[in-house]
């Protein structure tokens, strides 16, 4: 700044400027905004000669480049604005070049006039008659509204209240202006579309924005306060719903079908949940993991989907997702070399539905097999507790998933009462083996001990019963 | 890109192609860099069409220690022929006509030994093809008209040595096989556990009545 005015003045003094630019050894430099903390502490008192900016700020004589062309000749000229109508005339400055007593004075377009309405005595008698308005006051307001072209600020400040000694606020002027230019309208064209005045929300709209303007700085800290607090409040109402969310989500789980997430866990989470189940409902295995025939959908793979457009090819379609796990992928490995199927087989759209299906399958019957289990640990269980009572039954053979080996039932193991179904070849090649299963037992026990309704006795039971691997006739 | 490019709505095109090598012994190892194989990895469509109508070059990007790793191929046949002494993972670029098309890669893993396919001479060369289908979401304006331009009706079935119609059924029914059988142990398996499920809940009743 200074050195521009010195430019304008014309009193070049180098000494001083010169002075300014180089700050004395010993003085405290400041740190230039924008440059680096550690890039400052390393140069900071050193000479900065070598370091300073060459570039510096253009000085307003190069901003503004004089001197390129002659001066341009101006005249004195005498205009008439043909906006007004006192033909008033004044002089202005013209570029000599462009002097045409043609052109109209380029200003007058702005001088907007807007046609208020007028209306007869007739008219006034008709519709415009209001009790809180003389015929006097509403030609006054209607003179004014013309004389400012309803500029409302300026009419407000022009309007001379005292003279019909009634005190009116802007939107008094405006209610009445609008309403009357409304009804006279529509009286003269009952088609014509008008907008309409809202008097009282206007007035309610200033107040706000008064009361908002007015507000204290206590006020305003208050209502952060309030606010944050809001924020505070729904944050924790959502945890609180999300909570609730997750534990129906668990009791529905253990009516339902495990879902893919579940799934690899298998018994061990089922069976966590049973128990939660259990305390909850004071009697054992109220719930178990109950597959719902027709929902594939929650075991299934999720393979990628193209959504997306561009080109892609068919084969990624196929690729298993990244992150389903090493025991899932063991069995998908296992089974599909067991049924001569290729892991990338050609793709086509038929075989990409095909195998995709396929070892979502696999996925299921992992989930199912692993269901199994723990419901035959179930029932050997609740035998042995029986037998203690003396009674006993027997479990069918179909049950005994622990007893299937590596290449399905034999034929006479198939089919018949009691038997399962089908050979559960492919089963018996999925591994849906639980490690902690020993885990699961001791959990049991603990549960059943805090049960009430529960005796002393079935708990030492439980723990004999509680090993798996345990040889047992039926 | 600044210019917004237009793409045909709810359209999909589908383009089978093969790749894959044929690969054959060198009649001796080469002493000097210890070659025993001469090899060719391929990229060609399926159907008897002109490939050049909707793409523009193919790349092959073979084991670095080749000279000149990338290959670039602009003209049919899009295929490499060279001599090694080892499989490795051949990276293969398609580019389309029109470059607004991202270019897509399909990884081959070149064979040397295995499989074994015998020619109608009598004479055995390994040989892979591996049917794959590209799929044109929503293409472009330029790349659909391209695709539409060189449509093959009929499977090209001079340039393979395997029957891929053959192997494409083969693999389907494999897999629709397996399928039943898997949904038969699926039935199965739930039948009985639901029955399981009744059997637990009946038996815990009777405990606890005897308590």
């Amino acid at each position: 700044m200074i050195g521009d005015v010195q430019q304008i003045l014309q009193c070049s003094e180098p000494s001083t400027s010169n002075v300014k630019k180089t700050p004395k050894a010993g003085q405290i430099q400041k740190k230039p905004e924008g440059m680096k903390r550690e890039l400052f502490n390393l140069i900071a008192g050193k000479d900065l000669t070598s370091v300073m900016p060459t570039d510096v700020k253009k000085t307003y004589k190069q901003k503004f480049q004089t001197g390129f062309r002659a001066v341009r000749k101006y005249k004195w000229m005498p205009f008439i604005n043909e906006g007004r109508e006192d033909g008033l005339q004044l002089h202005h400055w013209v570029r000599s070049d462009r002097i045409d007593p043609e052109t109209p004075y380029p200003f007058a377009k702005f001088n907007k006039s807007i046609d208020v309405v007028t209306y007869t005595d007739d008219e006034y008698n008709a519709c415009m008659r209001h009790p809180k308005w003389s015929r006097e006051e509403t030609d006054y307001l209607f003179e004014m509204c013309r004389r400012f072209d309803i500029r409302w600020l300026i009419v407000y400040d022009r309007y001379d209240c005292k003279k019909f000694g009634v005190n009116r606020t802007m939107e008094d002027l405006k209610e009445r202006f609008y309403n009357t230019s409304y009804d006279l309208n529509m009286m003269r064209d009952p088609c014509s579309s008008q907008a309409n005045f809202d008097a009282e929300h206007e007035r309610r709209r200033k107040e706000q924005l008064n009361k908002q303007w007015n507000r204290t700085p206590e006020q305003l800290k208050e209502e952060e306060d309030l606010t944050a607090e809001l924020r505070r409040i729904e944050l924790r109402k959502k945890e609180r719903e999300k909570k609730a969310h997750d534990l129906q989500k668990l009791i529905n789980m253990t009516e339902q079908p495990a879902s893919p997430s579940a799934g690899g866990v298998g018994g061990a989470a089922t069976a966590k949940r049973k128990n939660v189940f259990r305390t909850k409902a004071g009697s054992i295995s109220v719930a178990m993991p109950m597959f719902n025939p027709n929902d594939m959908s929650t075991t299934a793979l999720r393979f990628s989907e193209f959504k997306s457009s561009g080109a892609h090819f068919r084969c990624q379609e196929m690729k298993l997702p990244t992150n389903i796990g090493q025991k899932k992928l063991k069995n998908i490995e296992v089974v599909l070399e067991k049924c001569k199927m290729e892991m990338n087989p050609v793709a086509s759209e038929s075989i990409m539905k095909t195998y995709n299906d396929f070892r979502s399958q696999i996925i299921m019957v992992q989930d199912l097999k692993s269901a199994m289990q723990t419901a035959e640990f179930e029932l050997e269980s609740l035998r042995t507790r029986m037998q203690e009572q003396g009674k006993d039954f027997d479990i069918e053979p179909r049950f005994r998933i622990s007893q299937l080996n590596e290449g399905g039932l034999d034929e006479d193991a198939v089919g018949g009462p009691g038997q399962a179904a089908t050979a559960r070849r492919i089963t018996s090649y999925v591994d849906a083996s639980n490690k902690d299963i020993t885990q699961i037992a001791s959990r049991k026990r603990k549960t059943l001990a805090v049960t009430p309704t529960q005796n002393a006795a079935p708990s030492t039971s439980m723990a004999m019963g509680g090993d798996p691997k345990r040889p047992r006739k039926i | 890109m600044a210019d917004i490019v237009e793409r045909m709505k709810k359209k999909t095109v589908v383009k089978p192609i093969v790749y894959g090598n044929t690969a054959t012994r060198l009649e001796q190892k080469r002493e000097s860099d210890q070659h025993t194989h001469k090899w060719t990895v391929f990229l060609r469509p399926y159907m008897l069409e002109d490939p050049t109508k909707w793409i523009r070059k193919v790349q092959f990007k073979l084991h670095e220690s080749y000279a000149n790793q990338t290959r670039i191929i602009e003209e049919p046949p899009y295929e490499v022929t060279e001599t090694g002494w080892g499989e490795f993972e051949v990276q293969i670029r398609i580019y389309f006509v029109d470059s607004n098309e991202k270019p897509i890669v399909a990884f081959h893993y070149l064979r040397l030994f295995q499989p074994l396919i015998e020619l109608p001479s009598g004479e055995q060369i390994v040989c892979t093809e591996f049917y794959d289908e590209i799929i044109f979401q929503e293409p472009t304006v330029q790349m659909y008209r391209a695709l539409q331009a060189s449509e093959g009706k009929r499977p090209d079935k001079q340039s393979f040595l395997n029957d891929i119609e053959q192997v494409k059924n083969r693999t389907r029914e494999l897999g629709e096989h397996a399928q039943k059988e898997i949904a038969a142990e699926i039935e199965d398996l739930r039948e009985t556990l639901k029955d399981a499920h009744k059997l637990i809940v009946k038996y815990s009743a009777e405990l606890v009545e005897q308590e």
